[in-house]
Order: structure tokens, then sequence, then C-alpha cells
């Protein structure tokens, strides 16, 4: 569970991040929609402890999120807008070196391996360099990263950018797979179709702000209409807040 | 902590094993500049011994006037070709090493107790015509001396008289033929492996990660950043002193190789005491250097940035070993980091006593910014803007 509470974040003179407050459940998608530049990776590099708040507090399974505390970090896998992979490893090598940082090792980092391998469909690209991967396969290796060490919390920044339809398709497979399991998952993107789609929860960020969090369908009702392309434009045309 | 140290470095060196560019790099530094450095003292001691021994072309206006003067220089090696006047381009177009010019009144000059003005014409620039004229200036100079010892018997004058001193120069180190100038050369190889051998890798450690996105998300994971940057530069530390080492191992090798030393006619002989003392010295230098060049890989934005003013700085720690020989002279030089180490082969390779307690203080200073070029990156690698920097 992860709860956010008045975000604020600057960069010299622009603030990137004004107020961002949300909260995301275990076993549910939470989403963060906004158009690009809205603040939601922002909010994701501070979420991942690579940026630090200049105002405001993130709690993770109820406790203040620390940077530098191992068994907290253990149990948050971040998938930032930073999806660099070392090209010259294979797979496997990539996955078992982030599963070791997080504490892995031996036959817990081997099945960590083997059930990434079975949930993503890794099995023809397992013992290959990622050197000349498609978007779609570094995706998995990228989500493989992440699986082995099965993180109670998940944070995916824009995951689907960059993939075609069937991978998309997926990776929606993928996390609602996870969501079942038990994860709490937050999610960021600027595709509604995708946003409908998944999300259990939604929260629109615009010029970084946060205008509140609520189901699709509630979304739509407030707005009065039946797309939800329609209520988010209207929620960030007129700035509104839903409670 | 151990453990993820332990975890970096061995993925460090399983990328590095499979990264062919930076291996290349390392391999031309560390294993190809022994060859060349070595390659370098066989051209041009292998010259110095021709020059030695081949016969010098001289063209000679005037050859008739001076004829005992040419008979001498004939049976010294000197083939001379007979010239009407003194042409110079004769020198440049390379047809003659040097022309010597014979007065019309040798010998009358020399009967009246005149002292004959021989003129002698050469390139300065050009190594062969140098050399020859050096060489006919000895053997002038003996031809010279000769003539006076035979005038002051003739005179019933004990030649001793023209020349009452005996000057015998003996060389107190025993004669190695290439030895000091393979001794210069290995010093040079072991600086330039400290501070050029893993600068690739140095700098793509943090820079290329930044350059890949790879770097954020690895500090996302549960170990300690500091786990992370002493992990990479350990690697990059381990790295550099094997291939220093093996450079050392290479240059004794290829310098002891009989075909070279037999192509030369002379040998040469690095003792393993020598080497690994040297090795011994150079290894708070590597330190310094691999921190230095990690700490601009933090601090750059991208590897290109990195690598401008990594080679630039590079190029500034190399700079004491070039102009040793003048730095000696600078007082206090010895105590300095990197200079003192410098200083110290130097001597060690000159036979000269070396005064141990300033190499211990220079390592120690040495080993000191090595400490706070690390300090710098742990600050960065503790900073939110290490993250931003990326391209």
């Amino acid at each position: 569970m992860i709860e956010v509470n008045q975000l604020k974040k600057s960069f010299g003179k622009v603030e990137a991040v004004r107020s961002i407050s949300f909260h995301a459940e275990d076993g549910r998608i939470t989403g963060l929609l906004g158009d690009n530049g809205a603040g939601k990776t922002t909010t994701i590099r501070m979420l991942a402890g690579t940026l630090t708040p200049d105002a405001g507090t993130i709690q993770l399974d109820q406790k203040p999120l620390a940077i530098y505390d191992r068994h907290q970090r253990r149990h948050i896998g971040i998938l930032s807008d930073a999806k660099g992979l070392y090209e010259r490893l294979t797979t496997r090598e990539n996955m078992a070196y982030y599963g070791q940082l997080m504490g892995l090792s031996g036959s817990a980092l081997e099945q960590g391996i083997q059930r990434a391998r079975k949930l993503l469909d890794l099995d023809d690209i397992l013992d290959r360099r990622v050197q000349g991967f498609s978007t779609g396969q570094r995706m998995k290796v990228l989500l493989g990263r992440l699986l082995v060490y099965q993180p109670k919390n998940l944070i995916l920044d824009e995951p689907s950018s960059g993939l075609d339809v069937r991978a998309t398709r997926k990776l929606r497979v993928i996390l609602s797979r996870l969501r079942e399991e038990g994860h709490c998952l937050v999610f960021s993107s600027h595709i509604m179709q995708e946003v409908e789609l998944l999300c259990d929860s939604v929260i629109v960020v615009h010029d970084g702000r946060s205008l509140g969090q609520a189901p699709v369908a509630e979304w739509n009702a407030r707005a009065g209409v039946e797309k939800f392309e329609d209520a988010f434009v209207a929620a960030i045309e007129g700035g509104q807040y839903v409670p | 902590m151990f453990r993820d140290i332990g975890v970096v470095i061995r993925k460090e060196l399983i990328d590095l094993s499979r990264d062919r560019r930076t291996l290349r790099s390392m391999a031309g530094i560390l294993l190809g500049m022994p060859l060349v450095y070595v390659l370098l003292i066989g051209v041009i001691l292998s010259q110095i011994k021709e020059n030695m021994e081949r016969t010098v072309q001289v063209g000679v206006v005037g050859c008739s006037h001076a004829a005992s003067i040419c008979d001498f220089l004939r049976e010294n090696r000197v083939d001379l070709t007979p010239l009407n006047e003194v042409e110079t381009k004769l020198i440049a177009n390379r047809k003659f090493d040097v022309i010597l010019s014979l007065p019309q009144d040798y010998e009358q000059a020399l009967a009246e107790f005149r002292r004959p003005k021989i003129g002698l014409w050469y390139d300065e620039v050009e190594d062969k015509s140098s050399f020859a004229a050096k060489r006919m200036g000895l053997l002038l100079e003996s031809w010279q001396v000769g003539l006076g010892y035979r005038r002051a018997i003739l005179r019933g004058i004990d030649p001793s008289t023209l020349k009452p001193l005996q000057v015998e120069a003996r060389s107190i180190k025993p004669e190695k033929g290439f030895g000091y100038s393979s001794v210069q050369l290995f010093m040079s190889t072991l600086l330039m492996a400290c501070f050029m051998g893993t600068y690739h890798l140095a700098v793509d450690s943090v820079a290329g990660e930044k350059e890949r996105h790879t770097l954020e998300s690895l500090m996302q994971t549960a170990a300690p950043r500091t786990a992370f940057m002493l992990g990479k530069w350990l690697s990059i530390a381990v790295v550099g002193t094997i291939g220093m080492l093996a450079s050392a191992l290479i240059f004794k090798f290829l310098v002891e190789a009989r075909p070279l030393q037999n192509l030369l006619g002379m040998a040469s002989e690095l003792s393993w005491s020598f080497v690994g003392k040297s090795v011994l010295i150079c290894v708070p230098l590597i330190l310094m250097a691999t921190s230095l060049q990690f700490m601009i890989g933090t601090l750059s934005r991208s590897v290109k940035e990195a690598q401008t003013y990594t080679s630039l700085l590079s190029i500034l720690g190399f700079l004491p070993a070039s102009f040793a020989n003048v730095l000696e002279k600078m007082p206090n030089a010895q105590w300095m980091p990197s200079l003192g180490q410098t200083l110290t082969l130097l001597r060690m390779g000159k036979d000269q006593p070396v005064n141990w307690l300033a190499c211990l203080v220079a390592s120690g200073a040495t080993l000191l910014l090595a400490a706070l070029f690390m300090l710098v990156v742990y600050r960065a690698f503790h900073n939110e803007k290490l993250f931003r920097s990326g391209t």
C-alpha cells in the first residue's frame, strides 16, 4: 500500500510537482493519468527515492518511505522512465543482477528467475544477450528484473510506451495477474484506453497537481459524459477536484 | 555491504569481458605500448649502430692538396669523392653526408707553421649528416694530434709536452648496451599504464550508465549506493593493477628477447627486483588515477564529456615522466604525489641512492588525493543531481 500526501518538488524556478496526493491499495491497479509534463514521472521518481520531495510525505505499507532503508526497498519495485538494460548481459544475468542487489541468492534467486520466466514467457530470450532485443522484449526483461524479487508494491512509469498492440495486450494480462496475486500496482500513462481497461482507480494529474482520485465510472458520472476521455478533458480544463 | 560490492564487481568484470571496444583500447595501451617502446629503442639504437659502422660518404674539394689527410680518412671507412667546388645542395640531396674543403696552400701553410683552414659542411637537421660530421671531426682531430706528435719528434721535442695531460674517461656503470634507455622507457610504460590503461573503463563506468539509463534503476535497488561506488571503483583498480603488471612483464620479456638483442648486437636486462619495486611504487599512482577518472566519469553528463576531461587530466598526470630530468632539480619535488614516484623510478634506473622516506610520503600524499577524489564521488552518489545529469 502506498500513500502520498501533498508532494511538492521544484527544479530551480520550475515547479514540477505542486501538490500531489493519492493512495494505492493492495490488489488494485491505481492509474496516474496526465498529459506529458504533468508531473507523473517526477512523482514516480520521488517514490523511487531518486528525488527527494521538497515537501509532503510518502508512506509505504504504513511506514514513511526511507531512501536508504534496505528492508523497505525490497518491498517496492520501480519501472521508471530510465528504461536502460545491460546490453552485454543476457536476460537471465540482468534479472540475476537485480535480484542479487535486492538480497536474493542461491535457490531463492533461481526460483525468482524461473517465476519471471514463466509469467513473462521468457524462454526464447532467457539466455540471449539483450543487445538487439525489440522494444517488447526489452520491456519483458525490465519487468522480469522487478518480478524476480517479487516486490509487494510495483510502480510502473508508462510501461506500454513503444510497445506494439500484441505486446501491450500481453502487458495488460501480466499486470492483471499481478493484481490478482495481491500486488499494489501504480501505473502511469497518458493513454486513456489503457487506463480505462486496467485501472481500478484513477488519479488525474495536471500542471503538477492531482485533481482527484476515483474509478473511471465515477469520473464519467461526475462530468456527465460517457467517454472517459471527455471526463478527463473536463477535469483538466475545469481544474475540478473529485474527492 | 561486502556481498553487494562482490556482486557489483562480478557484474562489472563480466560486462568488461564482453566489451570488445574497451578491451581493444586497454590492450592497445597496456600491451601495445611496451611493444611500441621496445621497437622504438630498437630502431633508435640500430640507427646509431648503423651510423657508427657505416662508411661515410664525403665530397672533397682539393684532395690533391692534402693527400696525406685523404689517405688517413680512407683508412678509416670514409669514402671520398673529388669535387671541383663546395656544392651544399649535394648534402641536401643526400648524395654526400658532408663536404670537406682542403685549401690549395695546405702543404705550404704547414711548412710555414701557419694553420691551414679546413672547411667541413654538413646538415644539422639530418641525422646521418650530423653524425658523419661528428665522426669527421673526431678523425680530423686524431689526424691533427698525430701530425703534431710527428712534428715534435722531428724537432727533438717530447710529444707529451704537446698534451701534458692524460685523460682516461671510464663509465662507473657497467655497459649494458641499451640499458638506461630501456629503463627510461620502462618507466614511461608504467606511467602510461597507470594513467591511460583503464581510463575508458573508468569513464564508462558511471557516465556510460547515465547515457544508457541504467544508473537510476540501479540506485533504486536495496544495495547501498556506497556498494556501487566501491564495487565499480575496485573493479577498475584491480583491472588497472593487473594491466600494469602485464605491461611491465611484457616490456621485460620483449626487451630481453634474444631476437631483438641479436638484431642490435646489444643486451639489456631489467632485474626482477627492479620490475617488482617499480610496480609497487606505481600502485598508489594507479589508485589515484583510477579515482580521478572515476570522479570525472561520475560528475560528467556523458561519456564524451568525461573523455574530454579525463584525457586532459591524464596527460597532466603523465607529464612528470616526460620532464623527470628537469623536474628533478625542483626543490622538494621528491615529496610530491606522482613526481616523487617518478623521481624514485628514475633514480632506481640510474642506480642512484633512493630516498625511500620521500617516496613513502609521496605515496601517502597520492593515496590521500585518491581518497579526496572518492569523497567527491561519495557525495555525488548521494545527491539527486547524479540522476538529473544523464543525457
